[in-house]
């Protein structure tokens, strides 16, 4: 059997050990079949319950006491149940039944007798001779102060702890002022035994009056606790028949019911109460109950001489309180005394889930990190970004202009260095012809020349044409607002160093326009450029550049406004001519570029020195499909 | 020989552009000039051509030294031959500055043949009436360190419209050898009159000689 079990248990392990433990098993399985031919008789234990076997304090305690006593035997145990159910059937057990069992093991050996009970160990007592001759008799279940005075021979077990003085000391510590304890039971033999422990119990406690609630119907019972005094405590024992003779099955919610309708508070002595309505009590636990007299019962079937074993009592009481009863009788959670479990309570979420809550903060810390870290890495990577973009274009916005500077510089330069020769060697044949002095050679090396010269001269123009053409225009739907603030990204960099605002105003409904997005920035940046180097005198707080954009006419007009010298008449005229300037680094391009390209798009561009101060320059784009 | 007539010369054209000096060098020559073509500036001093009547055809932008460094150079070397600038680009700062140190004309290429050739003989007319001033006042330099201390001296005190009574009370001597010395400075110095005497002081002054005080002064 083990082994099997064993493997089983194991096959659902890993794929590598299955081999080596299926041989193993194959080794064993020999051994063990050998061993089964000189097997021993298997151990059997009857088991007496007493009335309902479904009651939850039996099926803890038989459920623990099995396992103990089955725990790594190295027989098999054999179980039989019987039993003897002195609450529902309280005529007592017919002789018929025990001739029954006297029939059914006889001839069988019965290595225990288990007797779950004051009414099982009764029966045992009186008739094992009988049925189960020579077989020990192990109690258990059997509150203590009840056991009889003498115990038959062979016989040992354990009692159980019914704390009713535990249970009272709780109560009274919560309620200190309390002078009366109810005691609420029903009327079966258990009920009047364990009524009869508390009476006992009270006997010895002074300064406390017990009043007995019972003999009565459930509804009854129920009334009775609604009109005690609410400075008074109850103490629910048990009711399995009520003062009507109704008995109560397991599940029962007769100590609910009792809570629930108490004017006091009410309190119990067993264990599987608690929780159930009653404020607490004292009481030992059924399992480790059990689990004691399933020990002594391996002993006892293992052939231990049982009247070598004393009778054990349960271990200590465990106090226990449900904290969420407390406000129904109004107790003050502080009286709870020390070393009181307190159920119930509804623990902080960090109390239970500290660990879990610790994980999770971690990883919210750990995932906030990462995703600052990301976040900040995107800022970097979008403001690395925005900075090449803004390099960029500077740079095509510099080099543009050299561009278009060094360009116009150098084809003057370049053209008229080989038109300067061309013409000077006509000149000098000319003269020579003139002078009647003819020196053909010397015409011939003039001609020769004049036509390298000519052809050097097409080849700048040709490499200028190159140049030119790199940037074509492509025109677009465009819409000015759009360009015009993309524009003013591109100087914002600029306008922010020079301490100029630049303060854009843009009409809304504007009409579109046709043109190449590039061109019409670049008409932008040099306006703006223009405006802010007109404010270089200006002081820094009245340093702006206004930037409007509106509908004129069928289109859209955008003017650059700045507050800096403004224009003189005298300049008015050459203000968009090439090379004309007025500052000392300027190169004269700016405003020529401007006018050429805005002119190439259909519109004008006019300077408007009527202002009180400063300048504006106004261009004019036709609306698309209007050009 | 030539229609533009007038004044032949020298004309040194310092441009780093050879075809375009090849061509300007064949029209001075055609014109009757005496073209000689450097490609740099370095060139043009390394070949410490001073003869004259001389001009400079200068291009204002060459690589190693531009037109305007050259100028610069040459007026501190006190080269005092005139110099026009020739230009394919020419800015407004660039010729004032041209202008302002000294600059004949400043020309644009491509040049046209009437005004190059004009501004050359323009230059050489100047650098001609250079040379001569040059040349007479070498002479009357001349005449006046022939003179003795005490002719000078009278020289002066006749220049400063003194008598000869004055000269003599001044310089403690009889009035009989103040009158010798006189005519002993009017002939040496090659005047009739005073008032070419005073003239002559005057070149003399203007062209930085140190003369001898009136006396009594």
């Amino acid at each position: 059997m083990e082994p099997v079990q064993d493997t089983r248990r194991l096959e659902g392990r890993r794929g590598k050990v299955a081999p080596a433990l299926m041989l193993w098993v194959l080794l064993l399985l020999p051994a063990s079949a050998a061993g089964a031919d000189a097997r021993p008789e298997p151990w059997r234990v009857v088991l007496i319950r007493s009335w309902d076997s479904q009651y939850t304090v039996n099926v803890i305690r038989e459920r623990a006491l099995l396992e103990a006593m089955m725990h790594s035997a190295p027989r098999l145990i054999e179980v039989y149940t019987e039993e003897v159910d002195g609450v529902r059937f309280p005529s007592g057990t017919p002789p018929e039944f025990v001739a029954y069992l006297r029939a059914k093991y006889g001839g069988r050996h019965t290595d225990l007798v288990i007797a779950s009970g004051n009414e099982p160990l009764e029966f045992a007592a009186r008739h094992r001779d009988a049925i189960w001759p020579g077989a020990p008799i192990l109690f258990n279940g059997v509150p203590t102060g009840t056991l009889p005075a003498s115990l038959p021979p062979r016989t040992t077990g354990v009692t159980m702890t019914l704390d009713i003085e535990g249970t009272l000391r709780l109560g009274l510590a919560l309620v200190p002022g309390a002078r009366v304890v109810h005691f609420v039971a029903g009327v079966s033999e258990f009920d009047a035994m364990y009524a009869d422990l508390a009476r006992e119990v009270m006997r010895d406690f002074s300064g406390v009056e017990a009043r007995f609630i019972t003999g009565l119907s459930r509804s009854e019972t129920l009334s009775a606790v609604e009109r005690v005094d609410p400075g008074s405590l109850v103490i629910y024992l048990t009711m399995l028949r009520d003062g009507t003779g109704q008995t109560a099955g397991p599940g029962s919610d007769t100590v609910t019911q009792v809570a629930a309708h108490s004017a006091a508070p009410v309190l119990a002595a067993s264990h599987t109460q608690f929780g159930r309505g009653p404020v607490g009590g004292s009481s030992a636990r059924f399992d480790a109950h059990g689990s004691a007299a399933g020990r002594i019962a391996r002993r006892l079937i293992e052939g231990a001489d049982p009247d070598l074993i004393p009778v054990a009592a349960d271990p200590e009481p465990d106090c226990a309180v449900d904290w969420r009863t407390l406000g129904r009788w109004r107790l003050d959670e502080a009286r709870i005394p020390a070393g009181c479990e307190v159920t119930g309570r509804p623990v902080s979420a960090m109390d239970t889930y500290l660990r879990p809550v610790l994980a999770l903060v971690c990883v919210i810390l750990l995932q906030a990190g990462l995703i600052w870290a990301l976040w900040a890495q995107s800022r970097r990577r979008r403001a690395a970004e925005a900075d090449s973009q803004r390099r960029r274009t500077e740079i095509a916005h510099v080099a543009r202009l050299s561009v278009m500077g060094v360009v116009t510089a150098s084809i003057a330069h370049e053209i008229n260095q080989p038109l300067g020769a061309i013409l000077s060697n006509a000149d000098a044949a000319d003269l020579m012809l003139r002078n009647g002095n003819v020196d053909c050679q010397l015409l011939r090396e003039i001609l020769a020349d004049i036509r390298s010269e000519d052809l050097r001269a097409s080849e700048v123009i040709r490499g200028l044409r190159l140049l030119l053409r790199k940037r074509e225009m492509r025109n677009a739907v465009l819409d000015v607002n759009t360009e015009v603030a993309e524009a003013l990204h591109h100087v914002a960099h600029d306008a922010g160093r020079r301490h100029v605002r630049v303060i854009p105003e843009f009409a809304v409904d504007l009409p579109a326009v046709v043109g190449d997005a590039v061109h019409l920035q670049q008409v932008m940046i040099n306006l703006v450029v223009n405006a802010m180097d007109a404010m270089d005198a200006t002081p820094d707080t009245d340093r702006e550049v206004r930037v409007e954009t509106s509908v004129r006419g069928r289109g859209v007009e955008i003017a650059v406004a700045d507050r800096g010298t403004g224009i003189t008449s005298e300049h008015a005229a050459q203000l968009f001519d090439s090379f004309f300037t007025t500052k000392p680094e300027g190169m004269g391009l700016g405003l020529s570029i401007v006018r050429t390209i805005v002119e190439a798009h259909g519109g004008r561009v006019w300077a408007d020195s009527s202002v009180l101060r400063g300048a504006i320059f106004r261009v004019w784009l036709p609306a698309a499909g209007t050009a | 020989m030539s229609e533009t007539g007038g004044l032949h010369g020298i004309v040194h054209v310092v441009d780093d552009d050879r075809a375009f000096r090849t061509a300007v060098g064949r029209l001075l020559r055609a014109a009757g000039h005496d073209p000689r073509l450097h490609a740099s500036a370095h060139e043009y001093l390394a070949a410490g051509d001073t003869a004259g009547p001389a001009c400079l055809l200068l291009d204002l932008r060459m690589p190693g030294s531009t037109g305007l460094e050259l100028q610069q150079l040459l007026l501190r070397r006190g080269d005092t031959h005139p110099v026009i600038f020739l230009s394919a680009h020419g800015d407004v700062s660039t010729t004032v500055r041209a202008m302002q140190d000294g600059a004949l004309t400043f020309l644009t290429k491509p040049v046209q043949e009437r005004e190059l050739l004009d501004s050359v003989a323009q230059a050489l007319e100047r650098d001609t009436r250079r040379q001569e001033r040059r040349a007479h006042l070498e002479v009357i330099r001349r005449r006046y360190a022939s003179l003795t201390r005490r002719e000078r001296q009278v020289m002066a005190g006749v220049v400063a419209g003194l008598l000869n009574k004055q000269i003599s009370f001044a310089l403690d001597s009889a009035e009989r050898t103040v009158k010798t010395h006189r005519s002993r400075v009017m002939e040496k110095m090659m005047v009739r009159t005073v008032p070419d005497l005073v003239h002559v002081a005057e070149e003399l002054l203007e062209a930085g000689e140190v003369l001898e005080r009136p006396p009594g002064t």
